[in-house]
């Protein structure tokens, strides 16, 4: 089968069987996620992409439901400015780059505090904890997401 | 409708539930296919669909919040984190803290309401919480709708659609419980005896218990929930006596013992600490 979809901003036409998971198809068809190796349950964060806006695991998607539909990856979101204000917060408050997680941590988080604007305390936490992490950058993590939630609120605020 | 992903499984995908129950005449044995995120187990290496399946990803219908006056509806192909977007005053805080429990955010953006319910062999996270706070699940089929409550479903150990049917709504009725006590023990990677969730929901008027309701999900073998002992605490006098919390472990052991598949020795011993903790609480609001 053949869909067509919008990837990164741009019309793409992706092949593979109905069974095979959009991960798999954007590893074989596409440049992306060529080193990321996925736990295929949802729960590592690697291969985790934005589909019409909402973060997923793209290896427990079908390929057919990306049909026509929007999806950002890692890859493309890293362009964006939202990901250079993230990481240059993080880079003040001193992360060190660890190739395992800080990759999928960004992306997750932005996500999450885009669908969920306003986290408590615990609800943050929970989120920190999500993708697993052997580095020890969450303490790093939880305050550049902290600043990233106040600056966000003050633009929210500004354009209403 | 798009008909005709044919290699290797014939995937439908329906817009609307007109569309979706008229697929399952000529199709009865097809597979509904929700989020996927049910058993990531099986799916290692390819998602494995059914030979057979209606894909309910495009099916608007089964996404619906409705408020009614006392109650809310919430469509069956919800996916696990729109419910977090449901009213407060009409989203229960363990019910909240029942679907953060599940996987994290992205599985929650995929993962349903129905899926979490109707998993093959066992109740879901979510059920123990709708089971105590009396909601209400409805089930269609081109010609028929049934609601069962969640007692029935409890019973018969598993909430299944018939052939042809599909789970539509749950309804959860508006009740105020300003107590409520949340806790899960294990994740899909525990095995099942070391499985467990508890809720606790109780209010209080004048210094009196008004309303308790208590409830343990063992995976492996179901719900326990002893309503003579709810109906024991309700009018007791606060803070609760020594004599009432006996009486509340007693009613746990017995309800434990009557059980068809009995409780691990670790799920027995937590939960008559939860039922202490839960006690506890109580006496402290």
């Amino acid at each position: 089968m053949k869909i067509n979809l919008i990837l990164n901003g741009e019309d793409v036409t992706l092949a593979g069987d109905s069974d095979e998971s959009l991960f798999e198809v954007l590893k074989r068809e596409t440049p992306l996620f060529q080193t990321a190796v996925c736990c295929q349950k949802g729960t590592c964060g690697r291969c985790h992409l934005l589909l019409d806006g909402r973060e997923v695991p793209s290896c427990l998607v079908p390929l057919y439901q990306a049909r026509q539909r929007e999806i950002i990856t890692p890859e493309g979101f890293a362009h964006t400015d939202d990901h250079k204000l993230f990481r240059s917060l993080l880079d003040e408050e001193g992360l060190v780059f660890c190739t395992q997680c800080t990759d999928a941590q960004i992306f997750h988080l932005n996500a999450y505090i885009e669908q969920f604007p306003n986290p408590s305390d615990e609800e943050l936490r929970a989120a920190l904890s999500e993708i697993p992490c052997r580095c020890g950058s969450r303490p790093v993590l939880e305050k550049g997401l902290r600043r990233l939630i106040e600056i966000k609120e003050v633009g929210r605020a500004i354009r209403h | 409708m798009q008909y005709g992903i044919d290699a290797p499984s014939l995937v439908f995908s329906p817009r609307n539930l007109t569309e979706t129950f008229a697929l399952f005449g000529p199709n009865p044995h097809a597979q509904i296919y929700a989020g996927g995120t049910a058993s990531p187990e099986q799916n290692l290496g390819s998602l494995k669909l059914p030979p057979v399946a209606v894909s309910l990803h495009l099916v608007e219908d089964l996404r619906r919040i409705q408020y009614g006056d006392r109650f809310v509806d919430l469509g069956a192909g919800l996916p696990l984190n729109q419910i977090l977007h449901v009213a407060k005053s009409f989203l229960n805080p363990a019910l909240r803290q029942a679907v953060l429990g599940i996987g994290n955010n992205a599985l929650r953006n995929l993962g349903t309401l129905g899926g979490n319910l109707c998993q093959k062999g066992f109740l879901g996270d979510i059920f123990p919480v709708l089971h105590l706070l009396g909601a209400q699940f409805e089930f269609r089929s081109q010609r028929t709708s049934r609601w069962i409550s969640a007692a029935q479903a409890s019973e018969a150990g598993r909430l299944t659609a018939k052939p042809g049917e599909l789970m539509t709504k749950v309804r959860i009725p508006q009740e105020e419980w300003p107590l409520h006590f949340y806790q899960k023990i294990g994740n899909f990677r525990t095995p099942w005896d070391e499985r467990l969730a508890m809720v606790a929901l109780s209010r209080t008027k004048n210094g009196l218990l008004d309303a308790f309701r208590l409830i343990f999900y063992l995976p492996h073998a179901g719900i326990l929930r002893d309503r003579a002992l709810e109906a024991e605490f309700v009018g007791q006098k606060l803070p609760l006596g020594a004599k009432a919390r006996d009486s509340a472990l007693g009613h746990i052991e017995l309800a434990m013992n009557a059980l068809a598949l009995p409780p691990s020795v670790f799920q027995r011993d937590r939960i008559l600490h939860l039922t202490r903790w839960v006690l506890a609480q109580i006496q402290e609001d």
